[in-house]
């Protein structure tokens, strides 16, 4: 990928990140509550229960919060 | 040998009908999702569960657990099953300490040396006559 193809990328992600997201994942369009979009992934087998549960239990971490809450 | 247009019965092989086998569909089992801890149980109803998963839910700072179980359809609404924990008290194990290892030791030693004075005490049998020496009258003469 040479860099003027992940410039481009970037500069769709920065624009309108749902629909880079709908296209990486094959997200239905009427997807767009978090928890639905992870259902779907969930029931598409794209990502694992045990990878959702690993990263719910991130958020409780303090440091990830306190990188969460960073503007 | 004359062409006969007529199957013989006895070249004919005929196919028995074989029912396809129906192969048995393997029984599905609820998986087990994991365990997680929670704030609250508001967050328990909105937690996504994969297709055939229970994930157990504890939450924080209550004796409480929680299964979310999902069917293996998407039409299927998720089961909740409700737990409360009981402590239940410990029996403290003692360890084998050296002190207690010397003192089991001397103590199975005691045991036996008892046992060996029991075994003194005991009535001796009587131990068998020795047979009496006659002297003989001819020596005496002499």
């Amino acid at each position: 990928m040479n860099p003027s193809s992940l410039i481009n990328m970037y500069q769709q992600l920065k624009a309108n990140p749902m629909q880079m997201l709908s296209q990486r994942f094959n997200l239905p369009q009427n997807l767009n509550n978090p928890n639905d979009i992870i259902q779907h992934l969930l029931d598409t087998n794209q990502i694992s229960q045990e990878q959702l549960n690993n990263a719910m239990n991130m958020r409780n971490n303090p440091m990830v919060q306190q990188l969460m809450n960073r503007k | 040998m004359a062409y006969n247009p007529y199957y013989a019965p006895q070249n004919y092989q005929q196919q028995m009908y074989q029912p396809q086998q129906a192969f048995p569909q393997p029984t599905q089992q609820i998986q087990d999702g994991g365990f997680i801890t929670v704030p609250s149980e508001e967050v328990i109803p909105t937690y996504p569960v994969g297709l055939g998963k229970c994930v157990t839910f504890k939450i924080e700072g209550k004796p409480i657990v929680i299964e979310k179980i999902r069917g293996f359809s998407q039409f299927d609404a998720p089961i909740f099953k409700r737990y409360r924990l009981v402590e239940e008290e410990i029996e403290e194990v003692k360890e084998a300490t050296p002190d207690t290892i010397a003192l089991d030791t001397i103590k199975g030693e005691i045991k036996a040396i008892w046992n060996e004075i029991a075994t003194l005490k005991e009535p001796r049998k009587p131990m068998p006559k020795k047979k009496e020496v006659v002297a003989d009258e001819s020596e005496q003469s002499h």
